[in-house]
């Protein structure tokens, strides 16, 4: 069987499950394969040692939590304050749809109460869309036409007799 | 505003990683831990220390900085500890926080470099170890060797190689770490490994130390 080319050897580092039996075996059983896939698995191991080996030298685990107790009821998380805050602030506060409603309400009465009013000036102009002297004179058309007055303006002699037929002095001259 | 109070054990090595590191311990602990006994929580800080530690500084390449994200990493590890509800995830849910800390690390300086309050890129690891110029030359040597191959790298390879062979976490980890499934993790690193073998410089340097 030919070696196992440099592919394979990449996954059988990566993952010796991914290569087939077949190769698996090729590569626990031919000594060159099998070096190839541990140099290359050495120079990638080495990346850790070397990165151990070259971290500053220090103290391990210089590390301070917190104190456990002080974890206790009266420390609240501040998620919980912030979200308490906000509830509060969305009760407290009226939204902006709650707003606009109120505003656009505000706006209808006032508006109703304008036509109100405009609809009571208009009644009481039509109430008194005359004057005083005017209002006389429309209750009782006939009141300034007195006798005379019809007499100057139709004269008797062509005035209707009883009898229905008019005595025109021009005819009877 | 929270006191800290308690300073873990101040050991002269990290001993405690090879102790209590086999499977059960490590889940006993971490249950121990999660129902509130200190001592269980602090050996899991003292197991896991140098492990975050070392994914830190070699993303930052500050000790002083990554001291202070250790910190807040082991901080967040015990408010949040509660919130885990599988003792297996423990490991990738740290480093998954120890990441993110690292990105708002980055995030931070790089909007303090754009507004010109702090210019210094964090491109060179500090080298102050001048008792052993031999061992520093080495360091350096690495650390910029690893860091033109993964500047190399796509995001993704790079976050994925540097897991793997940097942290030492495996596939089903990294995947918990990086949200991704296990295939798409194993693609990534087939990538990053291909350009690894067929780089020179920082495989050089590694196969010259066989």
């Amino acid at each position: 069987m030919p070696h196992i080319n440099e592919d394979k050897i990449i996954v059988s580092i990566i993952d010796i499950n991914d290569l087939s039996n077949e190769d698996k075996n090729h590569l626990l059983s031919c000594d060159i394969c099998k070096e190839a896939r541990q140099t290359l698995e050495h120079e990638l191991n080495q990346i850790n040692v070397m990165a151990r080996k070259f971290l500053p030298a220090r103290q391990c685990c210089n590390v301070t939590l917190p104190e456990k107790s002080r974890q206790g009821l009266f420390i609240v998380h501040p998620a919980i304050i912030a979200f308490s805050l906000l509830i509060i602030a969305v009760i407290w506060f009226p939204s902006p749809a709650k707003l606009y409603k109120e505003y656009t309400d505000n706006l209808i009465i006032e508006k109703a109460l304008a036509d109100r009013d405009i609809r009571g000036v208009i009644q009481e102009l039509n109430e008194q869309l005359l004057t005083d002297m005017r209002v006389d004179f429309s209750e009782n058309p006939d009141s300034y036409v007195n006798e005379d007055f019809m007499k100057f303006i139709v004269p008797v002699s062509i005035q209707e007799d009883s009898a229905g037929q008019v005595n025109d002095p021009v005819k009877k001259n | 505003m929270l006191k800290f109070e308690k300073t873990v054990g101040a050991k002269p090595e990290c001993e405690s990683n090879e102790k209590i590191g086999s499977g059960n311990k490590r889940t006993a602990l971490f249950l121990e831990a999660q129902a509130g006994n200190e001592v269980s929580l602090n050996l899991l800080v003292d197991l896991f220390y140098m492990d975050i530690y070392r994914m830190v500084y070699y993303r930052i390449g500050s000790d002083t900085d990554s001291q202070d994200i250790t910190q807040e990493i082991f901080i967040t590890m015990a408010e949040k500890l509660k919130s885990i509800k599988e003792p297996d995830k423990f490991k990738s849910w740290l480093f998954k926080i120890a990441l993110n800390k690292v990105n708002d690390f980055h995030r931070k300086k790089r909007f303090l470099s754009f507004i010109s309050i702090d210019s210094d890129e964090m491109q060179n690891i500090e080298l102050k170890d001048h008792q052993n110029p031999e061992k520093d030359f080495m360091k350096k040597d690495f650390y910029l060797k690893l860091k033109q191959f993964t500047d190399n790298l796509s995001k993704m390879e790079k976050q994925v190689f540097t897991l793997r062979f940097l942290d030492q976490l495996d596939i089903k980890e990294i995947g918990l770490v990086l949200k991704k499934n296990e295939s798409t993790i194993k693609t990534h690193l087939y990538r990053a490994v291909s350009k690894f073998k067929n780089t020179h410089g920082l495989k050089d340097l590694l196969g010259g130390l066989r």
